[in-house]
């Protein structure tokens, strides 16, 4: 067998390596370092994703200043009502600036939202038809902080 | 005539078989190539999957130590949002795009059945008339059902959508290219485009929240504990004890997508 012939091998062979090389530089280049690290994705974005910050605190936190208010809601029908529902988050209320006062809607729209009579509502579920309940009161319908007249939004059955 | 090279038998084939030249120049060119092989080899995903697990950096979050299901109770849920404005608020979901949303279901006695989720239910329901008699009426909270066997994460080409070993569905958005696939692909509708980010978003059961201890936001904001989330690697997990003792239904089970996110009290009408 000639020299010629390894040549023909030898030039197969360095193409095949260039091809490999190739195909593995740029594998090497796309497939991200923490890929494989904790499944078959992007490892890195798990912890990208945990450090999103939070928006809602934690509910236990508004006791830590506000205990006279958390007691009552404890006590009354609204102890399973979380306070940022009807308030705001609290990265709203606490800020980089500093104790932003949080917003208190007073509206009847936030106590419908709940308590309007709907079909849908399960029965047990203590709800109003609104008009009905404020007409047979004999009150005004049109003014916005009607419920709060009567009704005490942190511990709505305890009398004002 | 082609002849395979055989070992040399004698001082005198070595000669005519493959000089020492060209062996050492030949192995020197080959050689970068070899070694890169088997360099990559050791970076190969498939060798890391399912080792090399731990806490994420800078916290004392072990993922692998999660697992996690959702339990949506029909019967209590009022229809109230809150946890739609929970999400919104939480995850800065652009207006008109829900993660989670509530739909109201109005049945009549025939059967015939009204679905509506006005704003996805952001902004609470309104008293309706459906022109026939109401049988039967409820919300149905609905979101990602963070599905054991999903085909969002297997129509993705390229690798975005992905479960993390908690069962959390989620969605790479550094990698995703918007493509819609796995928007189409989802049975639940539970995906959409970000107009902002031109990326595929979804529930990601508050991933930043769950990593810090929290519940998600919309289990957080429900106010009669018709969402419950929990560990079902933790054995003092209420929600663990549910998903194992009650009757739980999923969405569009003949789909055979395996969802981690169960419903009490389901209903027949309900798709």
């Amino acid at each position: 067998m000639n020299k010629g012939h390894y040549r023909h091998l030898l030039r197969a062979l360095i193409l095949v390596a260039g091809a490999c090389l190739v195909f593995f530089l740029l594998r090497a280049f796309l497939i991200p370092r923490s890929f494989g690290k904790y499944g078959f994705f992007r490892g890195d974005n798990l912890k990208e994703q945990a450090d999103i910050p939070v928006v809602h605190g934690n509910p236990q936190a508004c006791a830590e200043c506000h205990d006279e208010q958390v007691k009552m809601i404890a006590s009354g029908p609204h102890a399973g009502v979380p306070c940022q529902d009807c308030h705001a988050p609290l990265t709203q209320h606490i800020t980089e600036e500093g104790i932003v006062p949080m917003p208190i809607t007073r509206s009847y729209a936030l106590c419908a939202r709940c308590h309007q009579k709907l079909d849908a509502r399960p029965k047990t579920f203590p709800q109003i038809d609104f008009q009905d309940h404020v007409a047979a009161k004999g009150k005004n319908w049109e003014s916005e902080d009607i419920c709060l007249n009567c009704h005490r939004s942190h511990n709505p059955l305890k009398k004002k | 005539m082609f002849k395979l090279p055989s070992f040399p038998q004698s001082a005198e084939e070595e000669v005519v078989g493959v000089s020492r030249r060209d062996f050492l120049t030949g192995a020197l060119k080959t050689l970068p190539g070899a070694a890169l092989f088997v360099g990559l080899l050791r970076f190969s995903p498939a060798k890391a999957a399912g080792q090399a697990l731990g806490a994420l950096p800078g916290t004392d979050y072990d993922p692998a130590e999660h697992l996690y299901a959702y339990v949506i109770d029909i019967n209590k849920c009022i229809g109230c949002g809150r946890c739609v404005k929970a999400c919104a608020l939480e995850n800065k979901v652009p207006d008109h795009f829900y993660r989670t949303w509530v739909e109201r279901y109005v049945v009549s006695e025939q059967g015939e059945t009204i679905i509506e989720s006005p704003d996805g239910g952001k902004n609470g329901f309104k008293p309706m008339t459906p022109g026939f008699h109401v049988a039967k009426a409820y919300f149905v909270p609905k979101m990602c059902n963070h599905c054991a066997n999903t085909p969002c994460i297997q129509v993705c080409p390229v690798g975005a959508s992905y479960a993390t070993p908690e069962g959390v569905v989620l969605v790479d958005n550094k990698r995703c290219i918007g493509c819609g696939y796995c928007v189409q692909a989802c049975p639940f509708g539970s995906r959409f485009i970000n107009p902002i980010t031109k990326t595929a978003e979804k529930c990601t059961w508050c991933y930043h929240r769950i990593a810090k201890g929290l519940k998600p936001a919309c289990v957080e904001a429900c106010p009669v504990g018709a969402r419950m989330f929990g560990d079902l690697k933790n054995e003092r997990d209420p929600v663990r004890k549910i998903v194992a003792q009650e009757h739980l239904d999923v969405l569009q089970p003949e789909k055979l997508t395996k969802p981690r996110c169960y419903y009490l009290g389901f209903d027949k009408e309900i798709r």
